[in-house]
């Protein structure tokens, strides 16, 4: 290491460097050019580390991580164990749901309720993978439109479906119904 | 004191008295930064997800022994730091450690001979994304979270002086990527 104050520069680039160690640091940058080049980098390295470490679709992440703390809170009175289990699958199968999503709609609602196409609900176990869950909904042509729900149901369309349809809808929830033990419930929305 | 660090204070001196509310809002508070630095260690979404509950429990159970000693930021991550390395861990996989990391980052280029490389942001990014766990990891508390050092430090367990050579040596390796010299740390011995 030279005399060059490199290990103080990251902390003045991020703005938390404070007393005798800032002042030192801009004394030493007012004359040292390889320095402020450094910290140039480090600018840049600061920007793209908060753009690539942004959780991608954040918002619909807050949205579902949000209506998993509802649920909980619904409760009651706090019970750990349970409260645990029951976070962890609805806070799972919100990640597992944000990989299932194409990335354009990843920052937008969930699904527009007003789609053509029938809608049912579907819970998955909670040790469900995304591949099963997306094998599941590819044998029925559905695509989730929103959840997990307070109890970790999903909304998934049918959207080949006309809602008349009463054969075809039997039949599309007879194969959901089969792919237990993946699904654990399934009935079509009122 | 910040005003964001007092609110956090009292909602941790909420918690401990029971308030479940004061968890709602410590969650809606901490669990984008908490799930963003799991995701760091952990490198997938379910176990980022899990850890961010697990983490938010142990907040929960711990509030009444919390003393203050740390910022609430500090104190929550530090928790998450040990949960996603346990879970990182049970998965059998290792940390390289601080001697296999220093031994690379001697010979790298100066910023000035580098900085028109990384305004070509997907090079940066793929340079950024070679570095090692424990590099980012810092990296993301350095930038990410815009932590000092000895907060840093005390989130990951470990000396200020390795918190501040690990920024160093994922700055150093970062330029020599950039110079297209090298990819990232060869595999040198690791710690689990």
């Amino acid at each position: 290491m030279s005399e060059h104050p490199e290990e103080l520069l990251p902390w003045y680039a991020n703005d938390t460097l404070a007393g005798e160690e800032r002042e030192r640091v801009e004394r030493h940058l007012a004359g040292c050019a390889h320095c402020r080049a450094e910290l140039a980098l480090l600018h840049a390295m600061r920007r793209e580390v908060k753009a690539l470490d942004a959780a991608p679709g954040e918002l619909v992440r807050a949205q579902l991580l949000k209506e998993a703390r509802r649920s909980r809170l619904k409760r009651g009175r706090w019970m750990p164990a349970a409260l645990a289990a029951s976070l962890a699958v609805v806070v799972i199968q919100a990640a597992v749901l944000l990989s299932l999503l194409p990335r354009h709609e990843s920052y937008g609602p969930l699904g527009a309720r007003t789609a053509p196409g029938v809608i049912v609900q579907v819970r998955f176990a909670p040790d469900a993978t995304e591949r099963e869950m997306r094998d599941v909904l590819s044998a029925v042509n559905g695509s989730i439109v929103e959840g997990p729900g307070a109890l970790g149901v999903y909304r998934v369309r049918l959207a080949a479906i006309p809602s008349g349809d009463r054969e075809r809808i039997a039949a599309a929830i007879e194969t959901l119904r089969a792919a237990a033990p993946v699904v654990t419930h399934v009935e079509r929305e009122p | 004191m910040s005003e964001r660090d007092a609110t956090a204070e009292q909602l941790i001196a909420r918690m401990a008295r029971g308030e479940e509310r004061a968890l709602a809002e410590f969650y809606d508070a901490y669990h984008a930064r908490v799930y963003a630095f799991a995701l760091k260690l952990v490198r997938d979404r379910a176990d980022a997800a899990e850890v961010l509950n697990e983490v938010m429990l142990e907040v929960w159970r711990g509030a009444p022994q919390f003393a203050g000693r740390s910022r609430a930021l500090t104190w929550v991550l530090g928790i998450a730091h040990h949960k996603a390395i346990d879970r990182v861990r049970r998965r059998s996989e290792r940390f390289e450690d601080d001697a296999a990391l220093a031994a690379v980052a001697d010979e790298a280029p100066a910023a000035v001979d580098v900085i028109a490389v990384a305004e070509d942001r997907d090079r940066l990014r793929d340079c950024l994304e070679r570095l090692s766990e424990a590099h980012r990891v810092v990296l993301h508390l350095a930038f990410f979270d815009d932590l000092p050092y000895p907060e840093i430090a005390e989130i990951i367990g470990c000396p200020v002086g390795t918190v501040k050579t690990r920024v160093f040596h994922a700055k150093q390796l970062l330029k020599q990527c950039l110079a297209g010299l090298t990819a990232r740390a060869p595999s040198l011995p690791t710690v689990s």
